[in-house]
């Protein structure tokens, strides 16, 4: 049965189980992973920081002189290779360990979804009624989707930025002068050329990622919303046709 | 008095409904915190607009007026500016963010004492023992979580505040100084410093906003026990339970 409410997007459907949709099932179990995942690229992060923080310490401790020197040390290029090539993805790095965390949160409210679903099955055959829910409203299908596409854009900006961070591990194998030096037309400069045009986009690309997934949990949100306003709509139906029957009596 | 009841998670018995004195902070907490996050984040646009404006008049100088040992006083005092800055303000703005966030966690323990108080009230109206669920172990992680969060941020601020005033010291000389620094100088040993803590304090302020992002998953996790234990509970008082 579908009928539809003038307080709600959704129609109704009859449900015989109480029990959570297959998406919900799987929400209940997979914010663990994504919350652990989330915190362990998070610590990885900190630890290529202070790996990076040390390579710094060691670089910018040489003087100017040293440092843009072309004959400059194997080990001062190796420190600026490893320097300038992590800048270029750890940022996206970070930001997918962020994005996990409100995939997990994402997760959390469609387990909350599921509990309300499966739950409002059970209190309605307590009370010996027929068991109504909400038929999906249209963010309920789309929350998980922009979960998935926040997570893939981040995904997508990390795998381009680890490209990026190996053409940028090239350039700075050379030594300052030699890329300073670089003539228009050479390799080197056009290398140079595209990790900086690369650098300068990559920045805002895991905000969109981000955003995707935030949007997603303002949709998720309102889902709750709308499923809280049905479950009062329909506690007062039952209540009112328990006086009705109470009245008959 | 704890129990388990038929289906029902651990559960305690109520004398009278109400929320926790956790619950009950929260419930004063989360508006505060919303504020000074929304503060924190227009002061640090209205910092960053100064540090622009400033960006804009230095970078309206030639290479060799802004970077000359003959560099002009106020050339250096936006230098100053511009780089101190560039070294807190990331920091700021994200610990604006952590306050929001923060919020929301308070926001969420407030929905928990609402439940718990509500929740109570329907079973003593309908004259049955008043039971609520024994907190889960997230309950107790969740703040802890947040508070922690918060911690982390304003430990990387108050770090990023100190390093950005070594930071002052050593882009109040003139480009072609600091590049001509000689081996073992306290200007060398300084920028030296003023680097290296720059890369890996952003990471560190991003454990904060991680851990406080946690607090919020555990927040919910609980709300979702929780709705789970109400419902069952209803039903049962449906069904006859006492």
């Amino acid at each position: 049965m579908t009928t539809t409410s003038e307080m709600l997007f959704g129609g109704r459907a009859v449900l015989a189980k109480p029990e959570p949709t297959t998406m919900q099932k799987l929400a209940r179990f997979m914010w663990v992973p994504m919350l652990l995942m989330g915190l362990m690229v998070i610590a990885a992060s900190v630890g290529i920081s202070i790996a990076n923080a040390a390579a710094t310490s060691d670089y910018f401790g040489l003087p100017q002189a040293v440092r843009g020197a072309a004959d400059a040390p194997a080990s001062v290029i190796d420190d600026r290779q490893f320097i300038e090539s992590t800048n270029v993805w750890l940022p996206g790095f970070q930001l997918l360990g962020i994005g996990l965390i409100l995939a997990a949160i994402t997760f959390s409210l469609a387990n909350i979804l599921g509990v309300f679903r499966a739950g409002g099955v059970r209190v309605q055959q307590a009370f010996g009624h027929e068991a109504e829910t909400l038929t999906p409203p249209i963010t309920a299908r789309l929350f998980p989707m922009l979960m998935m596409m926040g997570l893939m854009i981040l995904i997508l900006n990390l795998v381009i930025s680890a490209i990026i961070g190996g053409l940028a591990w090239d350039v700075y194998g050379h030594s300052v002068a030699e890329i300073n030096a670089a003539t228009e037309g050479s390799d080197l400069l056009g290398d140079l050329s595209t990790v900086n045009t690369f650098k300068t986009w990559l920045a805002p690309l895991p905000f969109i990622g981000i955003a995707t997934i935030l949007v997603g949990i303002s949709f998720a949100v309102h889902t709750t919303l709308q499923v809280i306003r049905f479950q009062g709509q329909r506690m007062r139906e039952l209540a009112f046709a328990g006086a009705e029957e109470g009245g008959a009596r | 008095m704890t129990q388990a009841i038929g289906s029902l998670p651990r559960t305690i018995e109520l004398r009278a409904p109400g929320m926790t004195k956790m619950q009950e902070i929260a419930k004063l907490m989360w508006l505060p915190m919303f504020a000074m996050g929304l503060m924190v984040l227009i002061a640090s646009l209205v910092i960053g607009g100064v540090e622009s404006v400033l960006s804009a008049d230095l970078f309206d100088l030639g290479k060799t007026t802004r970077e000359g040992t003959n560099a002009t006083g106020s050339t250096l005092d936006k230098q100053q500016f511009i780089e101190s800055t560039r070294l807190w303000l990331p920091r700021f703005q994200l610990l604006g963010m952590g306050l929001l966030f923060a919020g929301i966690t308070f926001l969420l323990a407030t929905i928990l004492g609402n439940l718990r108080l509500y929740g109570g009230l329907v079973q003593e109206k309908s004259g049955r023992k008043v039971l609520a669920m024994t907190p889960p172990w997230s309950a107790q992680v969740f703040p802890i979580a947040m508070m922690a969060g918060l911690m982390v941020l304003i430990v990387s601020l108050v770090i990023s505040i100190v390093v950005a005033f070594i930071a002052g010291d050593v882009y109040g000389n003139p480009i072609s100084t600091i590049n001509g620094a000689g081996a073992g100088s306290g200007l060398l040993d300084d920028f030296q410093t003023v680097k290296t803590f720059g890369t890996w304090l952003q990471s560190l302020a991003f454990v904060g906003l991680a851990l406080v992002l946690s607090g919020i998953t555990l927040a919910l996790y609980t709300i979702a026990q929780v709705l789970r234990f109400q419902h069952e509970r209803i039903a049962q008082l449906a069904e006859g339970a006492e």
